[in-house]
């Protein structure tokens, strides 16, 4: 597949832009630098073909590193060979600790956190991006604030 | 740990420092198995791969696998629990210790390692010279400001070094031992370009010994960026005393330093600051000072604001010492950017200590070894000039918005906003954060009357139409006239200038201050600023938008949102402020250097708007009669601070919004003032009210406001 001039333009100016924050936002959901570098070159190569196409193709990149990160996670066989959570080292304990904390949780509490307290999304905009309802973000958030409640005692 | 934070608060901190954490803090992968990690193989569709490695090269992003350049780093005790970057960020008095706080900043201070980790995780945003070794800095990908700075770092003689702590401490020096002369090097926070003073001291003390030389000072990312060399070994200066004053405050810091060890930052033993000071004032002892709570003495004005039209430029634009040889533009100006056109090469220089539109309009272009002047300049978004350089008459100029911008250019007539017979369009490219362009036309510059600019920025786009007169070779055509239209919705030219169909934006001479009617404007703003549309549900605005700002005001708490992916006033502008559950545009808005919206909040009016200019303004409120300046009875000043680098302020008056049929609104900023009448319509509970009639002045001496229109 070969991009046009404009679809080039596009996907350029998209990935200096957004390449930077997709790295972050997919790091806070898999706790892995290196796996959120390769998604995000991943989430590029999807978005490639549509840049020009679609409406939005800040949100339609993200929601595509969000759906990548989950089905890296969903792959039988292949988690295990991913690189783990970073364990990370800050002059802050509670920061390390906190981290911790949300290496810990599973991966559906930690991607709403991720985008509701990182991308300060609202609870409808979660659930678009996750492609479930958003009660379902509701419980998922409160769940995964009660289970860091619980892992930095 | 402390419990007292809730876990929400925590989280937030949290990944705002894992998402920035550089590789080296990484100090291990939790390997679950004997196994060493695998590489996901999802690589699958090279075609498709290869084109955005292209893409990502060509942006000078390099892709960083994992494990590159990580390094593990020796757990250090972790600093006592601290009060460290709680400095005063809403404006009041910081009289606090400023520990050593290395935690975030990239590289640490663990220092003088190799510099290609830094240089492939930063972007250089500076570099220079410092007794005779080159020097380079370097921002964070992704990151801007002073916090880029300090998370990036600076690299000297091929090592890489840390330059936190870091923002919100308002300065921050790190001594370096790097040979018989100490070399010092660090970041003044605050907007704008600081005078920084160097003096020997004592530990624990604010004493100020003998005096050192000063550093370099120049603005980088918006604040100023230091460097100096001092006139011993870095091993001779137990303590120093730092004074910095930026545009309109001050900051004091004594840092006492340790045993220092070749090609290594000297650890800092012991530092304390003091800041929110008023300009020039730095108390001897620490403690002693008058003090106060909410002390914003700093809001007297600087001189070194935004440009003024043609007086700050250098090269002139004064055509007749137009094509001076390049040489004094060379020596005070920085090069960045340069390239062909028609054959020539040309560099474009950006004056010292300045930055964006400010700096290359202050600056100039060389080209044939000749100096160019770009004026006159920012805030006028869109500028060109004219010169005869030979068969084919040459144009440059900037676009002072934000972003790449497309340039058109076309013949036109004199006084008007026609397109005639369109013209190549130049070459054009982000210097900056501003647009440069420069082009070439079909013939001489003597064969081109009038000229018509339309350029469109991201969001936004300017029409400037302008009238030369005789050309000479080698110099710039004269402007004979020039008007121009900006703030117009992107691609939307409008034909005839003053007519029905110029809905938006400030009209006004492309070579003056705008003195002229301020529409209306609720084009670009969201959410509108259509009273009738306006006090909806915030939810909205905070799904499309991110806090900046937050307060109380008259008891009631009041949030600032910025668009998402934009900044600085044009952010506000297209994001609001939310208050008691309802939204509220900010708009019209930039390049309008100030802005009003009164709201009909209950017995006590609100005011809330935006001064575009950089840095802290003073806001002074008084009732008016409608189409005047007049100054009536003063109002209370509304509370001010600085946010994504220009004023907001937000404030009650003493009676209900209903009561104000007109407002002056006068505003001064560091190095310019601005001065604004509002008239307003009928009042509707929990809506703006509509303005009626407005007009302004700006780019006003400091403080001078014309009493007549």
């Amino acid at each position: 597949v070969t991009l046009g001039a404009e679809s080039r333009t596009e996907l350029e100016a998209l990935y200096r832009v957004q390449r930077d924050p997709m790295v972050r936002l997919a790091r806070l959901m898999t706790g892995s630098k290196a796996t959120a570098e390769e998604l995000v070159q991943e989430a590029f190569v999807r978005v490639a073909e549509r840049v020009v196409t679609v409406d939005n193709p800040e949100g339609y990149l993200r929601t595509t590193v969000v759906n990548l990160a989950r089905n890296n996670r969903r792959r039988s066989g292949f988690e295990r060979q991913l690189p783990p959570p970073d364990i990370i080292h800050t002059s802050e304990p509670e920061v390390d600790e906190m981290w911790a904390a949300v290496c810990r949780l599973p991966f559906s509490q930690r991607a709403v956190l991720a985008l509701r307290f990182y991308e300060d999304l609202s609870e409808n905009e979660i659930a678009l991006a996750l492609g479930c309802r958003p009660g379902t973000v509701k419980s998922r958030l409160h769940r995964g604030l009660a289970n860091l409640r619980k892992g930095i005692r | 740990m402390s419990r007292r934070q809730p876990v929400e608060d925590l989280l937030r901190r949290t990944y705002r420092v894992v998402a920035d954490l550089p590789d080296t803090a990484i100090v291990a992968r939790t390997v679950p198995d004997a196994r060493p990690p695998a590489r996901p193989r999802h690589r699958r569709q090279g075609v498709l791969v290869t084109a955005v490695v292209l893409v990502a090269a060509s942006v000078g992003v390099g892709l960083v696998l994992a494990g590159a350049g990580s390094a593990p780093v020796t757990r250090k005790a972790a600093p006592p629990a601290s009060p460290h970057r709680k400095a005063p960020v809403t404006g009041t008095t910081g009289a606090v210790t400023v520990p050593n706080d290395t935690s975030r900043c990239s590289p640490t201070s663990s220092p003088g390692g190799p510099a290609a980790n830094l240089s492939m995780a930063g972007t250089e945003v500076a570099s220079g010279t410092i007794d005779g070794q080159a020097w380079t800095l370097y921002s964070a990908k992704g990151q801007t400001g002073a916090d880029g700075i300090e998370n990036g770092g600076l690299v000297t003689g091929g090592r890489a070094y840390g330059l936190c702590p870091g923002y919100p401490n308002p300065a921050e020096l790190q001594l370096i031992d790097a040979g018989p002369k100490g070399l010092i090097a660090g970041v003044v926070g605050y907007p704008g370009l600081a005078k920084v003073q160097l003096s020997q001291s004592t530990v624990g003390t604010f004493d100020v010994g003998s005096s050192l030389p000063s550093p370099f000072v120049q603005v980088v990312e918006g604040v100023s960026f230091f460097i100096g060399t001092l006139p011993k070994s870095a091993c001779d200066y137990p303590a120093l005393e730092l004074n910095t004053t930026s545009p309109g405050v001050s900051a004091e810091h004594n840092l006492g330093f340790g045993p220092c060890v070749p090609d290594q930052i000297v650890p800092i033993s012991q530092s304390q600051g003091i800041w929110q000071l008023p300009p020039g004032q730095f108390p001897a002892n620490f403690g002693s000072a008058s003090l106060g709570a909410g002390n914003e003495a700093g809001n007297t004005a600087a001189d070194n604001g935004a440009a003024d039209q043609n007086s700050a430029c250098a090269p002139t634009t004064e055509p007749s010492s137009s094509g001076a040889p390049a040489a004094t533009l060379m020596s005070t100006a920085t090069e960045v950017a340069h390239g062909t056109v028609a054959g020539q090469a040309w560099t474009l220089w950006s004056a010292k200590g300045q930055s964006g539109a400010n700096g290359i309009e202050n600056g100039g272009l060389v080209i044939g070894g000749r100096a160019y002047g770009l004026c006159p300049g920012y805030p006028n978004p869109a500028e060109l000039q004219l010169i005869g350089a030979g068969p084919n008459g040459l144009v440059a100029g900037v676009v002072g918005y934000p972003g790449l911008a497309t340039v058109q250019l076309s013949q036109s007539t004199v006084g008007t906003f026609d397109v005639g017979t369109p013209l190549p369009a130049p070459s054009v490219q982000v210097v900056d954060g501003v647009s440069f362009f420069i082009g070439t036309l079909p013939a001489s510059a003597c064969h081109y009357p009038a000229l018509e600019l339309n350029t469109t920025s991201p969001g936004d786009s300017a029409e400037h139409n302008l009238g030369f007169g005789a050309c000479t070779t080698d110099q710039l055509v004269p402007i004979s006239a020039s008007q121009g239209i900006w703030q117009l919705s992107p691609g939307k030219f409008p034909a005839n200038f003053g007519g029905d169909s110029v809905s938006p934006g400030s009209a006004a001479p492309a070579t003056g201050a705008g003195s002229v009617n301020v529409p209306d404007d609720t084009s670009g703003c969201a959410p509108t600023t259509d009273p009738s549309a306006s006090g909806a549900a915030a939810a909205t605005l905070t799904s499309t938008a991110t806090e900046v700002a937050s307060g109380t005001v008259d008891g009631q708490a009041w949030t600032l949102y910025a668009a998402k992916g934009q900044s600085g006033a044009n952010g506000i502008e297209d994001g609001g402020l939310v208050i008691g559950g309802r939204a509220y545009g900010l708009c019209p808005g930039y390049p309008n250097p100030a802005e009003l919206q009164l709201i009909d909040a209950g017995p006590d009016a609100l005011v809330a708007g935006v001064v575009g200019y950089p840095g802290l303004a003073t806001v002074q409120l008084s009732q008016s009669s409608v189409g005047t300046f007049d100054v009536g009875a003063t109002l209370p000043g509304p509370s001010v601070q600085v946010v994504g680098g220009v004023s907001f302020f937000i404030g009650t008056l003493p009676q209900s919004a209903c009561d104000y049929p007109a407002l002056e609104l006068n505003t001064t900023s560091p190095g310019v003032s601005a001065e604004h009448n509002l008239g307003f319509g009928a009042c509707t509970a929990n809506q703006l009210v509509p303005i009626s009639a407005s007009q302004g002045i700006w780019q006003l001496p400091p403080g001078q406001f014309s009493a007549n229109f």
